[in-house]
């Protein structure tokens, strides 16, 4: 049964002059109720209103662009939208500490208090995308972390500049990361093997072809459904000169025992050592113990979240699911799944190799 | 990182490619005292030039014997001692408290300056003093590590038990004479570990009245295991992830013993852990091929058609190693980590 | 107490520059010593070994190229080699001196030698620990004053390779003294060997050991260079092993042996095709601690060890070359795409091209290889250039920096680049390459065993480097279960038809001469008892030769009962010797059976020759029914057809000569 809501009935002339754009639509339930919120731009007046209809009750609620939250929380969305459009290679999470960043460059705080609700909105804009959110919310929070850190009783502006600088610093060092992990994991790969791949990581990509500048291998890269990424990832890879197949997913347990090693990235490293990553890796990981094949999983140290999920379920939809398909999760399938730390070998980050019960130590050492 | 090599370290390593020196505790010994010497000696003016005295003649005993890991071992060692101290001087003088411990996510967040590294050039005084004092107590240490290992030995041997081990380990002999001493009716079945059949050596020194001992080859191990209460073995060195590089045949009693679910406790002093990690088994110089001889005779009809491989040492995964009793107490092989980060400093792990 | 003591130092001589002839070309330009085996040259290989049997102080002499040895042991002690620690290597040398023999008359005359010392040539790979002999030899000289050296050989397995380091030796087991001493020959195996008789009629317990190799190291004592200086006629070391065997009393020396143990390998480089092989084994582990990746000349170690015996250096490259087994590549060298290499060692700094196939080749330092070349079993000297699509195979040996051009097909050749005075050209190939002579004599070290054994004068080049052939031949092995089989059962065969021919020879002379039966009788016993025959055996082929005597087998006018009768006229006293009791009787029949089968003539009158046989009372008429009885229905039946006439003709009489029977047959 459609409905078709003309709104024209609702007088929306006292608010609108020019044409409108629309920004962005949600659907949500709150409170029992099924609203949908619009999110548009008046194109004259350059004005953001937030149009909510109540279907359920089939009111009609405009809330003014001049409203702060709304706003900022728009251009920090489009901000980092940006950072990502324009860079493909950046990982959402340092995209998400630099849009941080540039926050606390750009605005200014009264207090801390003020500085940490900022953050907090942006962190939760961010999280509105269609991406996946792991990333965004390890590296947001950490970054939150940092700013609430030993800072003693100085002056606002002080603390500000300090924090700058250490945000920069900071930054420099996690956009080296990739760096350091693949002078690591390049160790591992020898002439002659043959590596397994789960769908498209940046980080594995990065180490594969820094290891290829001396060595010669193979590596099985699957389809990683449903987008279909490892395709992009085989081309990749044979635009760098290492020689690679693609295969479905489904035959993982077939290509397994022909295979030297397992190297996955992740998109969050969990408090237990496990981790979370697109779907299809913990199969990979349950055949890679049964055929006892070692598993390395390549993260960067700002994906390490605060998290301790027990199994899949554990795992909160938000993580699994798109936005859109929050509402009705039983006719959808997951993005991404949670490989437990008993089915990984090592963990390659710039802090080190760790073995998984090595994790949860720092991140003790981190939070505590 | 290149650079000649003082009188003593070629002395050292010619006599352990002669096999003058040989076994860990040797090597370690000498080691420590080429740094002494070092260390003692004009050849540096502050803590940077030490650290790369140091570092190079570590480099070259590590190039010049791979497999022997403890050399350097005792050089990373000795290279985080340098930096502990200085900053502790440091400290003292400038009154911070800045733990400059190994990397980790809090460092990362809350460096205060551009330039991760302390300033090692600025002279120190008393550092030398320091150093040595250090030096003589980790020579104090190494000597007494045997002893510590086997204090713990009456805990985890208990009367009327069956044992097995493999080969000769100094550390395995010392604990089992003294679990001997203290407790009755135990059963000791020792694996006589081919080629060079050196469990031969242990079994006559074990042999006294007061315990039966019992050699097999390495072929009954696993039809002896359904017997065996616990394994005790010694290792070569203990790498970073828990896993064991250990003699030739310690594989199969670590198969063999996860198949009756027998505990494996590896006795091993700290200095026998290294940041190394296995990458693959052809990796370079993890493993030692030995001579040909050991396994077929050269005036066999089949030695010039039959390729012979006689490796050193195995591989044990950290899964299948119950315990590890070192000289500062037992732990689990997840905990090994830990241990490392607390010897050496991750920025010395590439010597 | 101890300090004041003086320290006994081993002192080692080395002899550089041996064999110069068989490694040509590169003897020519520099000493053998220097030769580089495994990119190690030989000269480091046997220092090494004297550094680890703890020898103090080294001589190395050296008579050509003395410069370049010298050079080469002051670079090896600047750059740390492991040998340089512990031990001080003088690097003597004279001109004028040939051979062995003139080296050890300069040294004696020098006199550097204070006691007993170690004697090698520079071109040994060995890791025996030579302590233990030390102390061997010392104590026998202890003993035995005139004790002038001790040798020390290896055991190997004796196979069809010839590589002219074999020796046979024949050694008293009790004090391990040498008696006898031949080297055997390069070309062609033996077919007998000659040892003095007094070597076994003066020594109680002589072994005779002929699978070793003697990688010539010696221990020596102080007698033995004035040995040398007293008797110019000794050129070799052979020369001297002879001459002290030959003349022992004069001499008033003695030579003692003493065999590497188990674990140890000693062997000597004396041509390109020990070269091949020790190469071989130095890779495949045998002369562990000296293998490539333990850094014998340098400090670091050179290579990575991988399976298979490949020893990569860190600093080469292989783009898709495929690396077989038994390589050794040093730094800097470039293997390209789709090249196969296998059992090869490549020095610093080559190149070798695309889709190339080396296999058993051993290049120098600075070789290029063009594209799609096939080595196999040859050496490449340094600097040399091998142009796209040449075979280089069955042992050619290419010297330094020379140029061979492209697509050249080269076998069994000795090629130089530049061409000496003494140098026979064959064919110049190119500017730099020219095929020379490498003919030589067969040597006459071999000793002529004797005048009527022709011995090969024809003039063969040097061995060259080729593969070791496989030992084991199929037969050796599994035919062993045939040969136990065959072998019980054939004594008994081979004796049987021995026996029979003895026994039918003995008859038909008998026959012919018309001797006493009795004399046959005595030589068919005495056949029997050389030949452990049973009676029953006995008794079975004495008949069965008796029929088939000739004038049986082919009767004259065919009247085969004719000539049954002659026979037995004459040898009638010798088969009723033997045919007396029933049971003889049954094998008489049983051996007619037999001849019934062979001879048609008696298988036609088969019923009259058993009733001649009965007429004559050499068989009774219960033998003949207990045979008939017992012969088998189907098997005989044409036999039981015929003698069924008789049988009954035989019942019946019986019945009627019963009495008379018994009588007879009593």
């Amino acid at each position: 049964m459609s409905t078709i809501f003309d709104l024209k009935t609702w007088n929306l002339c006292q608010w609108v002059t020019g044409s409108l754009v629309i920004y962005d639509l949600i659907l949500q339930r709150l409170s029992g109720e099924c609203i949908i919120s619009i999110l548009v731009q008046d194109t004259t007046r350059k004005k953001l209103f937030f149009i909510e209809i109540c279907l359920t009750k089939l009111k009609l609620k405009m809330s003014t662009g001049s409203d702060q939250r709304t706003d900022a929380a728009v251009e920090v969305r489009n901000y980092f939208l940006n950072l990502l459009e324009q860079d493909k290679d950046l990982s959402s999470g340092i995209a998400a500490i630099k849009t941080l960043l540039m926050i606390l460059e750009k605005k200014r705080f009264d207090t801390i208090h003020i500085l940490h609700t900022t953050m907090r909105d942006a962190v939760a804009a961010m999280r509105n995308t269609d991406l996946s959110i792991a990333a965004v919310v390890s590296g947001g929070e950490l970054f939150c972390r940092f700013i609430t850190l030993s800072l003693d009783d100085k002056h606002m502006e002080e603390c500000r500049q300090i924090m700058l600088h250490r945000g920069k610093i900071f930054l420099t060092k996690l956009l080296n990361s990739r760096n350091v992990i693949a002078q690591q994991a390049k160790k591992f790969v020898t002439d002659g093997c043959r590596v397994l791949t789960h769908s498209r990581s940046r980080v594995v990509l990065k180490a594969l072809i820094s290891a290829a500048k001396n060595k010669e291998f193979h590596v099985y890269v699957t389809q990683g459904g449903p987008d279909n990424s490892g395709t992009e990832m085989v081309a990749d890879l044979e635009k760098a000169g290492i020689s690679s197949t693609l295969i479905l997913d489904s035959a993982t347990g077939y290509v397994m025992e022909s295979v030297d090693f397992v190297m996955v990235g992740a998109e969050a490293v969990v408090e237990s050592g496990g981790i979370i990553n697109r779907i299809g890796t913990f199969t990979m990981g349950l055949c890679a113990r049964e055929m006892k094949k070692p598993f390395y999983v390549l993260a960067e140290s700002f994906k390490f979240t605060r998290l301790f999920p027990l199994n899949q379920r554990d795992l909160p939809d938000e993580y699994k699911y798109s936005r859109k398909h929050l509402v009705d999760v039983s006719k959808v399938h997951p993005q991404v799944d949670y490989t437990p730390p008993a089915y990984i070998t090592l963990l390659f980050t710039d802090l080190g190799i760790l073995t998984p019960s090595a994790v949860s130590d720092e991140l003790i050492k981190l939070y505590m | 990182m290149k650079g000649q090599p003082t009188k003593e370290v070629t002395q050292l390593i010619h006599e352990m490619k002669v096999g003058n020196v040989e076994g860990s505790y040797n090597i370690t010994a000498k080691t420590l005292k080429l740094f002494k010497k070092i260390i003692n000696g004009p050849g540096w003016t502050n803590a940077e030039e030490l650290m790369n005295v140091v570092r190079t003649q570590g480099h070259i005993l590590q190039s010049a014997m791979p497999q022997e890991t403890v050399t350097a071992s005792i050089a990373r060692r000795i290279l985080k001692l340098i930096r502990e101290e200085f900053e502790l001087l440091k400290a003292k003088v400038h009154q911070f408290s800045e733990d400059q411990a190994s990397m980790s996510l809090h460092k990362l967040v809350t460096q205060t300056s551009n330039d991760v590294n302390v300033d090692y050039t600025e002279p120190q005084q008393g550092l030398r003093e320091a150093l040595l004092d250090h030096l003589q107590e980790m020579e104090t240490e190494l000597e007494t590590s045997s002893e510590n290992i086997c204090v713990q030995a009456e805990e985890h041997i208990h009367s009327s038990e069956v044992i097995l081990t493999l080969g000769h380990s100094r550390s395995v002999e010392n604990f089992l004479k003294r679990a001997v001493k203290k407790r009755q009716f135990l059963t000791i079945i020792i694996a006589e570990c081919a080629p060079d059949s050196r469990g031969h050596n242990l079994a006559a020194s074990l042999a006294t009245g007061n315990v039966e001992i019992i050699v097999i080859p390495d072929s009954a191990i696993f039809a002896m295991m359904s017997r065996v209460n616990k394994v005790i073995i010694g290792t070569h060195s203990v790498l970073a992830n828990g896993g064991l590089r250990a003699a030739c045949g310690s594989y199969t009693v670590a198969l063999a013993a996860k198949h009756y679910s027998v505990p494996v406790i590896v006795l091993s002093p700290m200095y026998k852990l290294s940041p190394v990690h296995l990458c693959s088994y052809e990796q370079d110089a993890f493993n030692l091929v030995g001579c040909a001889e050991d396994v077929l005779e050269y005036d066999s009809l089949a030695s010039h058609s039959a390729k012979v491989y006689s490796p050193i040492f195995d591989y044990v995964p950290p899964e299948l190693v119950t315990l590890f009793i070192s000289n500062i107490g037992g732990h689990a092989p997840s905990y090994v980590y830990r241990l490392l980060t607390e010897l050496y400093n991750p920025e010395d792990y590439e010597i | 107490m101890n300090q004041f003591e003086k320290k006994e130092v081993i002192q080692a001589i080395l002899i550089a520059d041996n064999n110069v002839d068989q490694l040509r070309p590169f003897s020519d330009e520099n000493s053998t010593a220097l030769l580089p085996l495994v990119n190690v040259s030989m000269l480091d290989y046997a220092l090494d070994a004297l550094n680890r049997s703890g020898i103090e102080e080294v001589f190395v002499y050296s008579s050509l190229h003395l410069r370049s040895v010298r050079e080469h042991i002051k670079n090896g002690i600047a750059s740390l080699n492991s040998w340089s620690v512990n031990m001080t290597v003088h690097v003597i040398g004279g001109e004028g001196c040939r051979c062995f023999g003139d080296a050890m008359r300069d040294l004696d005359a020098k006199a550097l030698i204070r006691g007993n010392f170690i004697l090698l040539g520079a071109d040994v790979v060995t890791n025996a620990d030579l302590r233990p002999i030390f102390e061997q030899h010392k104590k026998t000289a202890k003993y035995d004053k005139g004790a002038a050296a001790t040798l020390v050989f290896k055991e190997a397995a004796t196979s069809s390779i010839r590589t002219g380091n074999e020796v046979m030796i024949a050694v008293d087991q009790q004090n391990n003294r040498l008696h006898h001493h031949q080297r055997l020959r390069l070309h062609g195996k033996e077919s007998h060997f000659e040892v003095p008789l007094e070597v076994f009629l003066n020594n109680s317990e002589v072994a005779l050991l002929h699978n070793l190799i003697d990688p010539q190291i010696a221990i020596g004592s102080p007698s033995m260079l004035s040995l040398f200086s007293d008797n110019f006629d000794f050129e070799t070391r052979d020369d001297f092993v002879r001459g002290i065997l030959i003349n022992e009393e004069i001499l008033d020396s003695r030579i003692y042996v003493s065999v590497l143990p188990r674990g140890q390998y000693a062997r000597k480089v004396n041509n390109w095709l020990t070269y091949c092989m020790v190469s071989q084994d130095v890779m495949n582990r045998w002369a562990y601690p000296l293998v490539p990746d333990m850094g014998i000349n340098c400090l670091a170690q050179q290579y990575v060890y991988l399976k298979n015996n490949i020893y990569k250096s860190r600093k080469s490259t292989f783009i898709k070359a495929a690396l077989r087994e038994n390589v050794a590549v040093q730094a800097g060298s470039q293997v390209e795409a789709g090249t196969s290499v296998s059992c090869s060692v490549i020095g610093k700094n080559c190149k070798v091209g695309k889709n190339c196939v080396l296999m058993n080749a051993f290049l120098m330092d600075g070789v290029h290889i063009g594209d799609d070349c096939k080595l196999d079993c040859c050496v490449v000297g340094f600097g040399s250039k091998i142009g796209a699509g040449s075979t280089i195979a069955e042992g050619t040996v290419v010297g330094s920096k020379c140029a061979i051009p492209a697509g050249k097909l080269l076998k069994n050749v000795v090629i130089k680049s530049v061409l000496g005075d003494d140098d026979d050209l064959v064919e110049k190939l190119g500017e730099h390459a020219f095929i020379i002579d490498d003919k030589q004599e067969t040597q006459s070290t071999y000793a002529s065993d004797s005048e009527d054994e022709v011995l090969p004068t024809a003039a063969t080049g040097i061995p060259k480097v080729a593969r070791v052939p496989t030992i084991c031949e199929e037969s050796d092995y599994t035919s062993s279960s045939d040969e136990d089989e065959s072998r019980a059962v054939s004594p008994l065969v081979d004796d049987t038809n021995i026996f029979l021919a003895e026994v039918m020879d003995s008859l038909a002379r008998g026959f012919q001469e018309k001797s006493n039966p009795d004399f046959l009788i005595l030589e068919i016993n005495s056949s029997r008892y050389a030949y452990n025959m049973s009676l029953k055996e006995v008794n079975f082929y004495v008949v069965k030769a008796l029929f088939s005597l000739q004038d049986i087998k082919e009767p004259a006018n065919q009247n085969v009962l004719v000539a049954i009768n002659n026979v037995l006229k004459q040898l009638g006293p010798v088969l009723s010797n033997y045919i007396k009791t029933p049971d003889a009787m049954l094998q008489c029949l049983r051996a007619l059976e037999d001849i019934y089968e062979e001879n048609e003539f008696v298988r036609s009158k088969i019923s009259k020759v058993v009733h001649y046989l009965y007429d004559k009372d050499f068989v009774s008429e219960d033998a003949i029914i207990a045979w008939y009885e017992q012969l088998d229905v189907e098997d005989h039946r044409a036999l039981r057809q015929s003698l069924k006439e008789l049988i009954e003709w035989l019942d019946q009489s019986s019945e009627e000569d019963e009495d008379d029977d018994e009588d007879e047959s009593d």
